[in-house]
């Protein structure tokens, strides 16, 4: 990791096996496994070690205080071995699954000063460690048992805010880390089961809601606690040695099925390309992350050596790169293989280019590393993974097409109609469309690929915690993909404020807004790209005075404030401004014009397809009645489709020159 | 033995060939895109995008649309960056 600061390459962490991992004789790891572990145990302490895991999670989300955690489910858990390998992780944010690094780092950096001991707790938000940026915030504490470390739990929860020179701590305005969130590099936290009064002051002193992280801090002490006691308890009544078995076991077993799925797969090689308009405010840049897909015998490997350099904020490091590749292995490939990672990561490669959009240096700006670098990532490998799933009769059952391109990130900061401050995030894009498989239409408002059970917020939260009302939420009709099979929808929102005097500043952070981002398979079309603006001095008083509440912005008159990118934006309550906002949907799979008319149609009575795109896309034609096919319309008007395409449709201008 | 591409393409006889109407594109090493039918729109005209590219990037990313040339059924899309070579997705070892 090339840097010119002094010292950074000391951060760098990488996913080591054992043998290459240097830990100070201070640290006495636990290594012995039973060899006469059975089958019936084996299953036993798994379904237990699962049962753990799924205590982590629910404790956390009623701990803590932050509707990330307590609403939508924006963390995740595991519980992993002696030196980090994942044994078991949770559903949440799967990306989450590179915090085996940060135990691996915090083992060769930790051990001899301030050591590893039992009660410890290290605190780990540090990018160019593990985490994919700054309010990805880590916990994670070793577990002793008779003076040997057993085994690790791991907690990661974003953070409402954790610094920097933008609200939320999606720094666009940051033109390296500097001007963004503080890092912490593992620091222990929690020293013999005492919270370090000192260290927590220095955490929260830099946040804007202190209050949020300490609750969350709590969330993290009380569900390492709650796992730390179950692990002891397992132990005591099966034997240390029996269940490190039945952890390894977890994960080879998991390494095994997953090579096995690997080599049914023909030998081949995936290429994908991915962009993201604007890498900080004001930018009018285009970046790209370039992915090819090898896979031999039963290894994958993830090459992003072609990605372009990096800029701006919108980097990611190796740690959240790696993160985020795997967790759509974990979604797509490895869905219905049980997610003991450190065995599954035993069968991939990663290559990465130092200095680029998806592994950057210290200091690059990496503030927003989770939803741009890292899902750019996310973006490239969807497609090409899809792609190589495609090539099996077997496995194409598995194929998932571009979903939610992006995840438009809505913080908002004002006073509240208590008159308090208010800083918090608005999550609602959290459910997005996902992609069309290849056998079925993709999730409506489904979520994000990479956030199996993360969820949108109740409207009665949002209203009742703050001072708006929603106008609207509905699913955004024309928004999922077109195709044989058609890509979920995305949503849209509209927020007005009430109670209030003061402006809210909305911190608007998203990619995929001048192109789409979720991309379709074998001639499956794009989502709609994201749409979000303010329309100030809305005549939206006299809906109110006829009790009646607008569908759309459209419907209301006023000035329109579209919003770029990244960038900072004013909802002035006194003259009835309305938010909107419209996040992507999923991404289509086969021709369009593959598409069974009866499907359409029931799109079209359901919203989802408007009839106009159903005839220029699909080449459907309704009846008369707008209830049915009008059938001879409809070959009609795809036979016209077919006649445009050979009229328009030319050779690549470059192919001959290139094939010579 | 015919060996599946995707949902359109099959490799067969060492050659990349259309699963719906048999026309052949090329080697199976090779990139299938040189040999197809291109089109390329704006992502505006098609009413993917809301507002004109211009008011954010000084790029032109386009929506660039793959035919077979004997069924001109749609094979692929690719939102690409204007100039960039058909992106050779697709390769069987």
């Amino acid at each position: 990791m090339p840097s010119w600061v002094p010292g950074a390459e000391r951060f760098e962490a990488r996913d080591k096996p054992r043998e290459e991992l240097r830990i100070s004789p201070r640290v006495q790891l636990h290594e012995e496994e039973a060899a006469d572990l059975d089958p019936i145990t084996a299953e036993v302490l798994r379904h237990r070690i699962w049962q753990i895991n799924d205590e982590q999670f629910v404790t956390i989300s009623r701990v803590s205080g932050s509707s990330v955690a307590t609403e939508i489910n924006d963390f995740n858990v595991a519980i992993m071995d002696e030196i980090g390998d994942i044994a078991i992780m949770g559903s949440g944010i799967v990306w989450h699954c590179n915090g085996d690094q940060c135990v691996k780092w915090i083992l060769e950096n930790r051990a001899d000063n301030p050591g590893i001991n039992d009660g410890d707790m290290f605190l780990s938000n540090d990018p160019w460690i593990h985490s994919n940026h700054q309010n990805d915030v880590s916990m994670l504490q070793p577990i002793f048992y008779e003076g040997k470390l057993f085994c690790w739990t791991l907690a990661t929860v974003h953070q409402i805010d954790v610094g920097g020179i933008n609200p939320g701590s999606f720094c666009f305005d940051a033109p390296d880390t500097f001007a963004e969130g503080n890092l912490f590099p593992a620091i222990k936290l929690v020293e013999n089961g005492e919270l370090r009064k000192d260290l927590e002051d220095m955490y929260l002193r830099r946040s804007r809601t202190p209050e949020l992280l300490a609750l969350d801090l709590r969330a993290f002490i009380a569900s390492a606690n709650v796992a730390k006691r179950r692990i002891l308890e397992t132990i005591e009544r099966y034997g240390a040695a029996t269940v490190k078995a039945a952890m390894r076991r977890m994960m080879d077993e998991s390494e095994a099925l997953t090579r096995e799925r690997l080599r049914e797969l023909p030998d081949g090689i995936w290429r994908s390309e991915e962009y993201q308009e604007q890498c900080m405010a004001g930018d009018r840049g285009v970046y790209a992350v370039r992915l090819e897909l090898r896979k031999e015998g039963d290894t994958l490997t993830f090459d992003f050596t072609g990605s372009d350099p990096q800029a701006g904020m919108i980097n990611s490091t190796l740690g959240g790169s790696t993160g985020g590749a795997t967790a759509i292995l974990l979604a797509t490939l490895a869905s219905d293989i049980p997610w003991a990672v450190g065995g599954i990561k035993r069968a991939l490669r990663f290559e990465f280019a130092p200095g680029t959009v998806n592994c950057a240096d210290f200091p690059g700006g990496v503030s927003a590393g989770s939803i741009s670098g890292v899902y750019m990532t996310c973006n490239a490998t969807i497609v090409a993974m899809a792609k190589m799933l495609a090539s099996s009769d077997e496995y194409r059952s598995h194929v998932i097409a571009g979903s939610e391109g992006s995840w438009a990130v809505m913080y908002f900061e004002g006073i509240d109609q208590y008159g308090n401050p208010a800083v918090n995030i608005n999550m609602d894009a959290l459910a997005g469309g996902i992609g069309a498989r290849a056998w079925r239409d993709g999730d409506d408002t489904g979520g994000i690929l990479e956030a199996p059970i993360g969820q949108m917020a109740n409207v009665e939260y949002y209203e009742g915690y703050y001072p708006f009302i929603y106008l609207w939420r509905r699913e955004e009709i024309d928004s999922g993909g077109a195709g044989m099979w058609r890509g979920g929808c995305g949503g849209c929102i509209g927020l007005l404020l009430h109670d209030t005097d003061a402006p809210f500043d909305w911190q608007w952070f998203v990619f995929g807004q001048a192109f789409p981002t979720a991309n379709g398979l074998c001639g499956g079309w794009p989502t709609k790209a994201v749409e979000a603006k303010i329309v100030r001095k809305t005549n939206i008083d006299e809906f109110l005075d006829r009790s009646e509440i607008p569908a759309d912005s459209s419907d209301l008159d006023g000035e329109v404030v579209w919003f770029q990118p990244k960038g900072s934006y004013k909802q002035d309550p006194r003259t009835g401004d309305v938010f909107h906002c419209y996040w992507q949907g999923g991404a289509g799979y086969g021709d369009p014009l593959d598409r069974d008319p009866d499907r359409v149609l029931r799109d079209i009575l359901n919203k989802w397809v408007s009839e106009e795109f159903a005839r220029e896309v699909y080449g459907v034609v309704l009846g008369e009645d707008k209830r049915s096919i009008d059938v001879a319309g409809t070959e009609e008007r795809r036979r016209e489709i077919r006649d445009e395409r050979r009229q328009m449709a030319t050779r690549w201008s470059k192919a001959e020159e290139v094939l010579a | 033995m015919a060996q599946r591409l995707d949902e359109y393409l099959v490799v067969e006889n060492g050659r990349i060939e259309c699963r719906k109407c048999g026309h052949a594109f090329c080697a199976r090493g090779d990139n299938y895109k040189l040999y197809a039918m291109e089109w390329v729109r704006d992502f505006l005209e098609v009413g993917l995008i809301k507002r004109p590219q211009e008011e954010y990037i000084d790029k032109r990313v386009l929506f660039r649309q793959w035919f077979c040339p004997g069924c001109f059924t749609n094979i692929e899309n690719e939102t690409i960056l204007e100039d960039v070579q058909p992106i050779h997705d697709k390769q069987l070892l």
